[in-house]
C-alpha cells in the first residue's frame, strides 16, 4: 500500500486532476486522487450538515461522499451522465482518510510546472482563501488548485463567489 | 533500514512485555533459576539489539540491569525485593526511551545510577551470597519427550537415561501411550518420560546433558523442590498412586500439605498451560488478519447478493450450489473470525503489575488471581477493555479491600484477594472483578444520591437500582480523596467505555464481603445480528441484542401532537418517532411498527415503517467525519450492494 | 551464481537488517531460532556462510555450530557468530565448537559487509 503524501510537490511538473463545477475548473494534485467513480447510489446519514450527503459502498468499503456543490455553496442540480466521484486521501487530524467529493464532471489530468502556478496574491482576506493552494493559468482559463486537506476536512460551507474575488484578479 | 527499524519498535515493544512477564513470575518464583536466565536471556537480547540501532544510551542501560542478573544467575548476588521492582521500573524507563529516540529524559540518570549501585561488582554491601553450595542437591523434573525421529542419527535415549541416573538419584516414570497398535517401527521412538532426579548439578548443567539432543525432543528441566523428595516414604507413595504426568504443582502442593491427598487436590486445579509444543503456533500480524477478515465481510455479502439472485432465479442446481456457498462462508466467517480473538490473560500482565505495585503504595497485601484467562474475545474489546478494567481494579483496592490490620481485626486474611473471572455466556463473555474487601456501604450510596438530587427521599429503591447511581457522573463516596481513584470521575467513564462496546456493567456486593464488577461484553464488534428495518424508503440495521419486542400499531399511534407515551401491554412507555427525528419528509404508512428497547431499566419505543427481515450485520465504520451522528454505530452492506446504517438506540434515546 | 547465506537471530530487526545489507550481493535465507537454523541444515538446505547470533531460545548458536559441524556437507563452510564484546567465554565456547570467527554487535553494514566478503574470498 502506497500512501502518497506532498514530498513530491517540490518536484517540476507535478500532474493535477482538473474538474468541473458550475463551469468553473478546479483541481486538486493527483496523489490525493485515489480513484474515480461514476455516480454511485448514496445512502444518507440522517441529521448531518446538507453537503455530506451520505456514504457509499466502495467495494465493501463504507466511504463519506460531500456534495462539493453544496460545500461550495453553489446552486444545486440533479446529478447528470456526467457526475463523477472523485474519491480523495483526506487528512482529518492527523488521520488519512477516504472521502468522495461529488463533482459535476472530471476534465483531464495536466501536467504543469512550478513556475506556472501563482501563487496567491498576498493582499487580500487570507481566511477566504486558505482553501487554494494556488492558481493555474491555463490558456485562457483560471484553474484553481484546491486543498483538499483544508477544504474537506472542516464542517465549514465555502461561498466560491468570494474566494474567486479573492485569487482571480 | 527503514523498515528494520520498525521491527525493532515492535521487537521493543514485545521484548519490554516478556521482559515485565519474566520479572513478575520471578517474583512469584524466586528460586526458579530458569526464570532468573529467561529475564536475563530477554534483557541480553535486547541490549544487542538496541545498540544495532542506535539506542546506545538504551543499550548500556540494559547492559548494567543485565549484570544485576548475571550477578544472581551466578550466585554472587542474592535476588531481593529492591532488585524486581528496580527491573520494573526500568521497563517503564526502557519504554520511555524508546518512544523518544531524540530526547533523554531526566530521570535517566538518575535511574542509571540506580542500576549500578545494585550491581554485586559496585557494591560491597550486598549480602553474603545466599547461593546454595555445591553440596546442597536439589529435586528437579525433567519432561523428556523424544520426537518419533530421535534414534535415527544414532541418538539412545536410554545411554542419555542412563547418564542422568549417574548424577545423582532418580525415579524414573515411562510413559507408553504413543506406542501403536500394530507393529512397531524400530527406527522410531514411542515412549516418553517424567524424570526426577536429585541432584548437586545447575540447571543448565542438567541442559547441557541434553545439548545434542535438544531439537530432538521436547524438553523442560523445572526445580522442583529444595528437598529430596525421593527419600520420603509419603511422597514414595504419592508417586505410586498418583498415575498422571508428574508436574510441579504437585510436588508443591506436596511440599505444602505433605499428604497423600495431595494427588487429588491437584488433580482438580491443574492449569491447562503446560503444554509447550514450540511449533503449534504462528507470529501473525494484526495488519494481515483484519485484511483476511475485510476480505471475509465482502465474502459474506457477495454471498447475501448471490442468495438474492439465486432466489430470483429458481434454478435447483443453482440453489444446490449457492446452499453450499453459504455453509462454506458462514464456516469460512467463523473460523477467520476466531483469529481475530484474544485471549483475556493478554491482559492479566498489566493487571498483575498494576495489583503489585497499587497494593505497596497502598500499604495493603492483595493476593491477585485469574480465573478463565484463556476466555477469548475480540482484540478491539480486548484494547477497549485495558482502561475501564484498570479503573475497576484500582477502585477495588482503593475502597474495596482493607488494611491488613483491619481486616484481621474483622477476622478475615489479612491478605486480601482480588478475583478477575472470565467465561462465556451465549453470545457473550462475562468478566467479574470480585473483591473480598469491605463492599460498597448502601447506605452512604443513598445518602450522596439524595443529596445530589438523583433520588428523592420517598423513593423505595431496590439495591441494584442503588448501586448503579455509583455510575452517575460526578459520583464519588469516598471520605478521603486519594490519588488513585476517588476524584469523582471514575465509574461513569467506566460504564461509557463498556456500553461504547455494546456491553453492560452491574454491581453486587455483601456489606464485609465484598463486592463484584459484572461486565457483559459481545463477543465481537464486527458481527451483530439485527432487525432490518425501512424508514421512508431507507434501510437501517437495529441490533437484535437491545430489542425487547415489537409491535405493530396505526400510524395515529405515533402522532407527534401526543405527549410522547405510549401504551404498550398496560404499560407505559416513552417512544421516539424515527422519521420525525431523522428528519424524513413524506407520508407515514398506514401502519406502522414499533421496536421497544431496553437500557438497564429503561424501555424506549421507536417508530419505524416496517420490519423488513432478520439480517446478520457485518459493522464498517463510518469514519471521522460522521462523529456527531454518532446515533449509527455503522454501516453494513446489504445483499444488493447498498449501504443501511447501524443504529446505537442507547444515543437514540438520547436525542 | 550468487552465493547462499544462512542467517540466524531470534531478533527480527537484526534479520532484516543482515538481510538487507547483502541480499543484493548474496542469497540470504533466515532462521529465528537455533532449532530452525538446525533443521535447515539437516534437511540439507545448500548454504555458503553460516552467520548465527549466539543466545537465542530453544537452542543457541552454539548448537547449531556444533550441528553444522557434525555433518560433513557443513564441515567446512564458513560459521560467523554475532556476539556482544561481553561474552569472551561464549566465544571461545564457540571457537572450540567449530567457529570461524565473529562480527560484534553493533555492526556497521559496510563492515559486515567486508567481513563477508573476506570470509568468501
Amino acid at each position: 500500500m502506497t500512501q502518497s503524501n506532498g514530498y513530491q510537490q517540490q518536484v517540476v511538473g507535478d500532474s493535477y486532476l482538473t474538474f468541473m463545477m458550475n463551469r468553473e475548473y478546479f483541481a486538486v494534485h493527483v496523489n490525493k486522487v485515489t480513484e474515480l467513480m461514476e455516480m454511485l447510489p448514496v445512502t444518507g446519514v440522517p441529521r448531518a450538515p446538507e453537503y455530506m450527503r451520505g456514504v457509499i459502498n466502495l467495494r465493501g468499503a463504507v466511504v463519506p461522499v460531500i456534495d462539493t456543490r453544496v460545500k461550495f455553496s453553489l446552486p444545486g442540480v440533479a446529478d447528470t451522465i456526467d457526475t463523477c466521484i472523485i474519491v480523495l486521501q483526506v487528512e482529518v487530524e492527523q488521520e488519512l482518510l477516504k472521502i468522495g467529493a461529488i463533482v459535476d464532471s472530471v476534465a483531464e489530468v495536466i501536467e504543469v510546472t512550478s513556475e506556472a502556478i501563482q501563487p496567491l496574491p498576498t493582499m487580500g482576506n487570507k481566511e477566504r482563501t486558505r482553501f487554494i493552494q494556488g492558481v493555474i493559468k491555463l490558456d485562457s482559463k483560471f484553474i484553481m488548485i484546491l486543498d483538499v486537506d483544508k477544504v474537506f476536512s472542516n464542517e465549514e460551507y465555502i461561498d466560491l463567489k468570494q474566494v474567486q474575488g479573492e485569487t482571480i484578479q | 533500514m527503514d523498515k528494520a527499524h520498525g521491527k525493532f519498535l515492535q521487537e521493543a515493544a514485545e521484548l519490554m512485555d516478556d521482559l515485565e512477564k519474566a520479572v513478575l513470575r520471578l517474583e512469584q518464583a524466586p528460586r526458579d533459576k530458569e526464570q532468573v536466565e529467561e529475564v536475563f536471556r530477554v534483557m541480553h537480547t535486547f541490549k544487542g539489539t538496541a545498540k544495532m540501532f542506535g539506542y546506545d544510551h538504551v543499550g548500556e542501560f540494559t547492559h548494567h540491569l543485565e549484570s544485576i542478573f548475571d550477578d544472581i544467575r551466578r550466585n554472587k548476588q542474592a535476588l531481593s525485593d529492591e532488585i524486581l521492582t528496580l527491573a520494573l521500573r526500568s521497563v517503564d524507563h526502557i519504554r520511555a526511551l524508546i518512544s523518544q529516540r531524540d530526547h533523554v529524559p531526566a530521570a535517566h540518570a538518575e535511574m542509571l545510577a540506580q542500576v549500578k549501585r545494585l550491581t554485586a561488582s559496585n557494591n560491597t554491601l550486598v549480602k553474603a551470597p545466599v547461593a546454595p553450595t555445591a553440596e546442597a542437591g536439589k529435586l528437579y523434573l525433567i519432561h523428556f519427550a523424544p520426537h518419533a525421529d530421535f534414534m535415527r542419527d544414532g541418538s539412545n535415549p536410554l545411554y542419555l537415561l542412563e547418564d542422568l541416573a549417574g548424577l545423582g538419584e532418580i525415579h524414573l516414570r515411562t510413559y507408553t501411550d504413543k506406542l501403536p497398535e500394530g507393529a512397531l517401527n524400530l527406527d522410531e521412538t514411542y515412549l516418553y518420560w517424567d524424570i526426577l532426579l536429585y541432584t548437586t548439578r545447575d540447571v543448565a548443567g542438567l541442559r547441557s546433558e541434553f545439548m545434542f539432543v535438544e531439537d530432538q525432543c521436547e524438553l523442560r528441566i523445572d526445580e522442583a523442590s529444595d528437598r529430596n523428595l525421593l527419600q520420603e516414604a509419603s511422597f514414595r507413595e504419592l508417586l505410586f498412586q498418583y498415575t498422571e504426568r508428574l508436574s510441579c504443582e504437585l510436588i508443591e502442593v506436596y511440599v505444602e500439605k505433605d499428604t497423600v491427598k495431595t494427588a487429588d487436590a491437584v488433580h482438580e486445579q491443574r492449569p491447562a498451560h503446560q503444554r509447550h509444543d514450540s511449533y503449534q503456533t504462528i507470529k501473525v500480524t494484526y495488519d494481515k488478519i483484519d485484511k483476511l477478515m475485510n476480505i471475509v465481510s465482502e465474502l459474506v455479502t457477495t454471498q447475501a447478493r448471490l442468495s438474492l439472485f439465486t432466489g430470483s432465479v429458481r434454478n435447483q442446481e443453482l440453489e444446490e450450489i449457492t446452499e453450499n456457498v453459504e455453509k462454506l462462508v458462514r464456516q469460512l466467517r467463523d473460523e477467520a473470525f476466531s483469529i481475530s480473538l484474544l485471549p483475556i490473560s493478554h491482559l492479566s500482565v498489566r493487571f498483575e503489575r498494576l495489583v503489585r505495585d497499587t497494593s505497596r503504595a497502598l500499604s495493603k497485601q492483595i493476593r491477585f488471581e485469574t480465573i478463565g484467562g484463556d476466555t477469548e474475545l475480540d482484540k478491539k474489546i480486548i484494547e477497549n477493555l485495558a482502561d475501564p478494567m484498570l479503573h475497576i481494579l484500582r477502585n477495588s483496592m482503593d475502597h474495596g479491600i482493607e488494611l491488613p490490620d483491619v481486616r484481621e481485626r474483622n477476622g478475615k486474611d489479612p491478605v486480601g484477594t482480588i478475583r478477575l473471572k472470565a467465561y462465556y455466556a451465549g453470545t457473550n463473555v462475562i468478566l467479574e472483578v470480585q473483591d473480598d474487601g469491605a463492599g460498597i456501604d448502601k447506605q452512604r450510596v443513598w445518602q450522596k444520591a439524595l443529596q445530589l438530587g438523583l433520588a428523592h427521599a420517598t423513593d423505595r429503591l431496590s439495591d441494584h437500582e442503588i448501586y448503579d447511581f455509583i455510575f452517575h457522573p460526578g459520583f464519588s463516596t469516598a471520605r478521603q480523596i486519594t490519588d488513585l481513584s476517588g476524584r469523582g470521575v471514575g465509574m461513569d467513564v467506566v460504564k461509557r467505555a463498556i456500553v461504547n462496546l455494546r456491553g453492560e456493567i452491574e454491581i453486587e456486593s455483601v456489606p464485609g464481603r465484598g463486592t463484584t464488577i459484572r461486565l457483559k461484553l459481545p463477543l465481537s464488534l464486527s458481527i451483530i445480528d439485527g432487525l432490518l428495518v425501512d424508514i421512508a424508503k431507507a434501510k437501517y440495521i437495529i441490533p437484535l441484542s437491545t430489542i425487547d419486542k415489537c409491535y405493530a400499531v396505526d400510524r395515529d399511534a405515533v402522532c407527534p401532537d401526543m405527549n410522547d407515551l405510549i401504551v404498550l401491554d398496560g404499560e407505559q412507555v416513552p417512544y421516539v418517532d424515527l422519521r420525525s427525528i431523522f428528519r424524513c419528509q413524506g407520508e407515514k404508512p398506514e401502519h406502522v411498527n414499533l421496536i421497544v428497547a431496553r437500557q438497564d431499566e429503561r424501555k424506549v419505543a421507536f417508530a419505524v415503517d416496517r420490519i423488513l427481515d432478520e439480517y446478520q450485520a457485518v459493522i464498517k465504520p463510518l469514519g471521522k467525519i460522521y462523529k456527531d451522528q454518532d446515533f449509527a454505530s455503522g454501516a453494513t452492506i446489504l445483499g444488493n450492494g447498498a449501504v443501511a446504517l447501524v443504529l446505537d438506540t442507547n444515543r437514540l434515546m438520547e436525542l | 551464481m550468487k552465493k547462499t547465506i544462512l542467517t540466524v537471530d531470534d531478533s527480527e530487526s537484526i534479520l532484516a537488517v543482515v538481510a538487507t545489507t547483502l541480499e543484493e550481493e548474496y542469497e540470504v535465507l533466515t532462521a529465528s531460532d537455533g532449532a530452525e537454523a538446525i533443521q535447515k541444515l539437516n534437511a540439507g538446505t545448500h548454504v555458503d556462510l553460516i552467520i548465527t547470533d549466539l543466545n537465542m531460545p530453544k537452542a543457541d548458536g552454539i548448537q547449531v555450530i556444533r550441528a553444522a559441524r557434525a555433518l560433513q556437507q557443513f564441515a567446512a563452510v564458513p560459521i560467523l557468530m554475532l556476539t556482544t564484546e561481553s561474552q569472551m567465554q561464549k566465544k571461545q565456547e564457540a571457537k572450540e565448537a567449530g567457529a570461524t570467527g565473529w562480527i560484534v554487535k553493533p555492526f556497521e553494514p559496510e563492515n559486515l559487509k567486508a567481513v563477508v566478503k573476506k570470509v568468501l574470498r
